[in-house]
């Protein structure tokens, strides 16, 4: 935190709104002149409040009351009267609530683009995808349109626009953070979590969002660790990604980390248990309105609700107990090991009207290469956190730490020794010219 | 599995997708495997 009186802090960040929300499209909400008043009743950060005065990003799937939470979509609304659990936690904490966040429509994407709201853009290149479904989180913090952000990963909706855009994010423990005011989009999944600058930011918020006492800033650790990087996902890994990658793990050898490679369960068991399971939540979710708000949908999302509506209860069973299986499959590839290393978004962030990704030499869809090395993760119930790891050619490049349940400190103490060895990451030029 | 067309093709087309890879979920292995997680599957 800059230590800035929380008034012109709030003012900074809103000036900030101003210039680049326009273009970048973070913010589908924006409350200044609340934010503005908290500003002034804020006070100073202490035990307490450790968050006091600073201003934060909720994406628009979480319940903030006083604003309205549309999930992105065109027609939905709700107008919350009580916070979130998380957003309640982060307001004890002192934290203000600048505005809500764009996200792909009901968070049901990977790319941060909204055909009815707009879509969110990179902020190291407007042309480029955000990634996400927490894009407007993402963007808002890398840009200084926030401090830091909250939003939900389900699939990877936080770690894929914290790869894109430079930033440390957190798919929590499942069940850490409690998800009550947040809209699910497939409830066997869904996590809250941060979007940070640093890991030292990170950790703060989880403190305050689950609700612990805030702690010191997280020691990093490299020595004496044992870490596995995952062969199949850094096989699925762009060549200047996946070198990168080894690059830092070397780094954390050359720290006292014994880095060995490990093999870990097929990532396209994965995909196939994540989008049955998936399809099947999120449509029993939506049952309720379907039928008569179909047609207001974005178009691949109506079409992936139409679908999951089709699927048996005994298909859906049947995947959930093959995830149990791979789950006990990726502990027993863990076994020996503190964490495993692997690539976030296996590539730089790509542009924005792309339909496909060439990851050498190849051609891949979009939307399934985006997810190759976080949808595996995702059917743990294991924390993982994409720390920034440097840029390619301007654009940032992300690297996944995945940990046992319950083991975020221990993540953010890694990531706190990658952001020693990669130094701080550049940021966007346009978020600095003023 | 007895699927209904919806109607439309995008949909239709999802939902093929979802039944073939679902093909690829056998049963083999899953004797006494319960669809439920936590901590257990854990050391």
């Amino acid at each position: 935190m800059s230590g800035a009186a929380p008034e012109a802090t709030v003012e900074a960040a809103l000036a900030q709104v101003e210039r680049l929300n326009p273009e970048l499209n973070a913010y589908l909400h924006v409350d200044a002149a609340g934010s503005l008043a908290a500003a002034r009743e804020a006070g100073t950060p202490n035990a307490e409040r450790p968050l006091a005065g600073v201003p934060i990003c909720v994406k628009d799937v979480i319940d903030v009351a006083g604003m309205p939470t549309t999930a992105g979509a065109a027609g939905w609304r709700r107008d919350p009267v009580a916070d979130a659990v998380a957003v309640a936690r982060l307001r004890a904490g002192g934290a203000i609530v600048i505005g809500k966040g764009n996200t792909n429509e009901f968070a049901y994407g990977i790319d941060g683009k909204n055909p009815s709201r707009g879509d969110c853009r990179n902020p190291y290149d407007p042309e480029r995808l955000s990634g996400g479904s927490s894009s407007g989180p993402a963007v808002a913090t890398a840009t200084a349109m926030a401090w830091a952000g909250i939003g939900t990963d389900t699939t990877g909706s936080i770690r894929a626009p914290a790869s894109l855009c430079g930033l440390v994010g957190v798919r929590t423990t499942r069940g850490l953070i409690p998800t009550p005011g947040v809209v699910p989009l497939a409830w066997s999944y869904d996590t809250v979590g941060p979007l940070a600058r640093t890991a030292a930011d990170a950790a703060l918020l989880l403190d305050v969002l689950t609700g612990r006492p805030a702690g010191a800033a997280p020691r990093p650790q490299a020595a004496g660790l044992r870490l596995g990087l995952a062969s199949e996902l850094l096989a699925l890994a762009d060549e200047p990604v996946a070198a990168r990658i080894r690059a830092t793990a070397e780094a954390l050898a050359a720290a006292g980390a014994a880095v060995e490679e490990r093999s870990v369960p097929d990532p396209a068991r994965a995909t196939a248990i994540h989008r049955i399971v998936q399809a099947a939540e999120a449509a029993t979710v939506h049952a309720p309105w379907f039928d008569e708000q179909r047609d207001r949908y974005a178009p691949d999302v109506r079409a992936r609700l139409e679908a999951g509506r089709q699927l048996s209860a005994e298909v859906y069973l049947r995947a959930q107990r093959h995830r149990r299986l791979f789950t006990r499959d990726f502990a027993a590839a863990m076994r020996g090991v503190d964490a495993i290393v692997a690539p976030s978004v296996p590539f730089t962030a790509p542009p924005l009207d792309a339909t496909e990704v060439t990851i050498n030499g190849k051609a891949q869809p979009m939307r399934p290469a985006l997810l190759s090395c976080l949808l595996p993760i995702s059917q743990l119930d294991c924390p993982a956190v994409s720390v920034p790891v440097g840029t390619i050619d301007g654009l940032p490049v992300g690297m996944q730490l995945i940990g046992r349940p319950g083991s975020e400190e221990l993540l953010l103490g890694i990531a706190a020794a990658i952001e020693e060895i990669s130094g701080p990451t550049p940021e966007p030029a346009m978020a600095r010219d003023s | 599995m007895a699927a209904k067309g919806s109607g439309d093709e995008a949909a239709d087309a999802e939902l093929a997708q979802l039944l073939a890879l679902a093909a690829t979920l056998s049963e083999q292995g899953l004797e006494g495997v319960e669809p439920v997680f936590g901590p257990q599957d854990w050391e």
